[in-house]
């Protein structure tokens, strides 16, 4: 009952023209800087913050939440394109989003990403106007401990990213994690494999590692086999998901929402994990797992699912106690200082026509999107069949503006280009690259907790499993673990995940 | 040679005029203001707020620029290195004056040496929080509390050097306690470990605390200040507590590098002592937990400068946690 008439005071906030319009604007500039490689929300967000100074609270925070999730679903655009992930999220679209897209199935993996992202943000939104209280105390539950053992769950079911060898992809891992440990160490202050370059002092960039692993190798790829020219695929068969893709999807959708909505809720990195997360489960529960890495849909429609539905509830702590999960929350904290509202418990209550208008204009947001979205698709595939020798440059340009707009730091470019030729070499060695992403993003997390949760305990490791609930996640990586090194289960998966290309 | 010679200083003579015309011509043009952090933190806000009064005194656009990096140290370089016309400016605040302290060997620039002060325009303040179920009723109980821990307690502070780990350092020197600082990547990250009772104490700048107060998720136990906060008006000071020494406001101000003619900064400080006293800067500041400064001139600031920097000095020298 208190539900109806808090939802309907949202929607009469949400619907009046100025908020209807910049939720528009906020969805469709989202869109545009997600489909733009290296131009990320947060770069946005940070550019049109004065902007907002002169709209009232509501406007200004439905136009930054827009750009946020209009970002979500533009980011699996080019992952799914041209192989060209803008975030670690998009990554995990890109393995077989971009295999449908050679297949000429590109329409149907565009379709997918955006009906999914529509039916997990509608869910998440939901989840949020019903039990964000409830869930700020689940979020408050986890703490260091619990969170290295969720990054290592996620690390360990992660090796189920690779199609390739498992030994292949743990290196990958381990490498990314490797060139995390770049920058000043958060215990000590010391810098650590820095060589006296200041520009390395805060790590290498994520935006100028993953465009360049993924977009700028793929390009020179390509440039290899140029007579080939297997990217503008001429055979585009059908701009919709064909109703085989729906009933195969529709399993994946609602477990990818599932996972994404809880782990959204958690502030320390909960969001990042989500479409990790429902890539590996989806392949798990595969009939036949081999067909991920080749363009199965399933692995495009879970992980988008769940990466929307967890960019939705990641509202949640932001909203509730005013604790950012990510740079573009900070910067929506930052907006609220500005209008003079306090992020924090008291905004339900002292606010209600912000807190349920937001989440009205959420789902509004949602479905502009996909209503956006479709029709676009028609002319995505359409950039597909220009000629590569004109595509590939606007690639690079737009790369490498979008990488300079995250810092203003040039140092980024020379990551990006030096990036580019390591996944160029890594590729051509057999070496897949989301495992490496995965671990460069989660490895400083997971060392971050871990030696936070040794502080905290003043070095007894038995910290980590008299937590109950981090002993929880621990004892199901190590059964995933057991699963994994099972003989007879490696046998079979070498046999199964021989390399093709 | 006569010739060189009178190209030198006619030269001399036209850098000199143009220098001249160039400080009574000022502002010509855009002018930047770095501010060294993330953006959306409370001195953007505050800045962001206070130069819209600038550009229209001064009548030029003042663009924020936010130049996040290794605490402040990228975008207080980039400043340094800056041609000092005036048209760069640096946000300056607390962190300007602790990482001499910390880095003295590897810190490419000086706090007084590479910059003028020109005003400080802002003040907030940082208070002394716990969780909510801590058996705590104020400070004198805390400090036995913590005692009883024998080294058990930790506290949580927003990356080592900052402002929050060193002024709780200087807590625990004043008051002899055992803490074990855990650090987090900036304030709002921590905020879920002090709710959650993980970490016991955290010096939380008062623009996140007063909410979380407010709704009874974290008690207050003081404010590091002389005068009581108008948010949380029942909090007592550390002055009240017995603690004065621990009074450790946090300012924003605004830095030029050195060179920069006298009567622009001049300018700029007349243009901040202006927009200062006006009634609605004020009212904007209080909403992010900002209290608007006294009018001041740029040797006040700059023997603020230097007093703080000697204060951070000595807590990094007691506490045993220089860097370099």
């Amino acid at each position: 009952m208190e539900l109806t008439s808090h939802l309907l005071l949202g929607l009469q906030v949400a619907i009046s023209p100025t908020n209807l319009l910049f939720c528009f604007v906020g969805a469709l500039l989202g869109t545009l800087v997600g489909v733009l490689p290296g131009i990320g929300p947060a770069a946005t967000v940070a550019l049109l913050l004065p902007i907002t100074f002169t709209m009232s609270p509501e406007t200004s925070l439905i136009m930054l939440a827009g750009i946020y999730y209009g970002a979500q679903y533009g980011g699996s655009t080019t992952a799914i394109l041209i192989n060209l992930p803008g975030e670690a999220s998009s990554a995990v679209t890109a393995i077989d989003g971009y295999q449908m897209a050679r297949q000429g199935r590109a329409g149907a993996a565009l379709g997918i990403a955006a009906i999914g992202s529509f039916i997990a943000g509608s869910f998440a939104t939901l989840v949020i106007a019903w039990f964000a209280e409830p869930l700020t105390t689940v979020a408050l539950k986890f703490g260091p401990a619990e969170y290295f053992s969720l990054i290592l769950l996620g690390l360990v079911a992660s090796t189920a990213l690779a199609h390739g060898s498992v030994l292949k992809a743990l290196a990958m891992i381990v490498l990314g994690m490797l060139l995390g440990l770049v920058g000043t160490d958060v215990n000590s202050g010391q810098l650590r494999y820095t060589f006296g370059v200041g520009e390395l002092a805060d790590g290498l960039g994520i935006v100028a590692i993953a465009v360049g692993v993924f977009g700028i190798a793929e390009i020179f790829r390509n440039l290899e086999n140029e007579q080939e020219r297997e990217v503008g695929v001429k055979t585009v068969s059908g701009l919709m998901p064909s109703a085989a893709d729906l009933k195969a999807s529709a399993a994946p959708i609602a477990r990818g929402t599932a996972i994404g909505t809880i782990l959204g809720v958690l502030p320390g990195g909960g969001a990042l994990l989500a479409s990790f997360a429902s890539y590996a489960v989806e392949k798990k529960l595969a009939k036949d797992p081999s067909r991920f890495g080749k363009g199965a849909i399933e692995g495009v429609a879970g992980p988008e699912s769940a990466n929307n539905a967890g960019a939705q509830t990641s509202f949640i702590p932001m909203l509730t106690l005013g604790l950012p999960a990510n740079a573009v929350m900070a910067l929506m904290v930052g907006a609220m200082t500005i209008q003079g509202i306090a992020p924090g418990p008291s905004v339900i209550t002292d606010k209600p026509e912000l807190f349920w208008g937001l989440i009205a204009s959420m789902w509004l947001g949602n479905l502009m999107l996909v209503l956006l979205n479709l029709p676009l698709i028609g002319i995505w595939v359409r950039l597909l069949s220009v000629p590569y020798y004109i595509l590939f440059p606007g690639i690079i340009a737009f790369s490498a503006i979008g990488v300079y707009s995250v810092a203003s730091n040039v140092f980024d470019l020379y990551t990006l280009a030096a990036f580019g030729l390591i996944g160029y070499l890594l590729v051509k060695l057999g070496f897949e690259l989301t495992p490496l992403l995965l671990g460069f993003v989660l490895g400083p997390m997971m060392e971050t907790y871990l030696r936070r949760a040794m502080v905290l305990s003043r070095g007894d490791p038995s910290y980590l499993v008299t937590e109950p609930l981090s002993a929880a996640l621990l004892a199901a990586t190590a059964s995933l673990l057991c699963l994994l090194l099972l003989p007879s289960v490696t046998r079979k998966r070498s046999e199964v995940f021989v390399e093709e290309d | 040679m006569l010739k060189t010679i009178l190209a030198a200083t006619s030269g001399l003579a036209l850098a000199v005029i143009a220098a001249t015309a160039s400080a009574q011509s000022w502002p010509d043009r855009q002018i930047r203001m770095i501010i060294p952090f993330p953006p959306g933190g409370q001195q953007e806000v505050a800045s962001r707020i206070l130069v819209e009064k600038l550009s229209a005194e001064l009548g030029q656009p003042i663009i924020i620029e936010s130049r996040p990096g290794a605490d402040g140290n990228v975008g207080t370089e980039a400043v340094a290195k800056s041609t000092p016309d005036g048209n760069t400016w640096l946000g300056s605040s607390v962190p300007f004056t602790t990482q001499v302290a910390l880095h003295p060997k590897s810190l490419r620039y000086s706090p007084t040496k590479d910059f003028a002060p020109v005003a400080t325009f802002g003040t907030t303040t940082f208070m002394f929080t716990v969780p909510a179920e801590l058996p705590v009723k104020d400070l004198k109980e805390f400090i036995a509390y913590i005692k009883a821990q024998k080294g058990k307690a930790s506290y949580a502070g927003s990356g080592r050097g900052s402002v929050v780990h060193l002024a709780t350092e200087k807590f625990k020197q004043s008051a002899g306690l055992e803490m074990e600082m855990i650090p987090y990547a900036g304030q709002p990250p921590a905020i879920s470990d002090l709710l959650a009772g993980r970490v016991q104490f955290m010096a939380l700048g008062s623009v996140f605390a007063a909410p979380l107060v407010k709704a009874g998720k974290l008690k207050a136990l003081a404010v590091m200040d002389t005068k009581r906060n108008a948010e949380l008006p029942d909090v007592p000071t550390v002055v009240e507590a017995g603690y004065p020494d621990l009074a450790l406001k946090s300012f924003f101000g605004i830095h030029v590098p050195k060179g920069t003619p006298e009567a622009v900064i001049q300018r700029i400080n007349a243009a901040v002592n202006k927009a200062i006293v006006m009634p609605e800067i004020a009212e904007r500041f209080a909403k992010s937990n900002v209290d608007a400064a006294e009018p001041n001139t740029p040797q006040q600031y700059g023997a603020l400068i230097e007093q703080q920097v000697a204060l951070w000095a000595g807590i990094v020298k007691a506490a045993g946690i220089e860097t370099d």
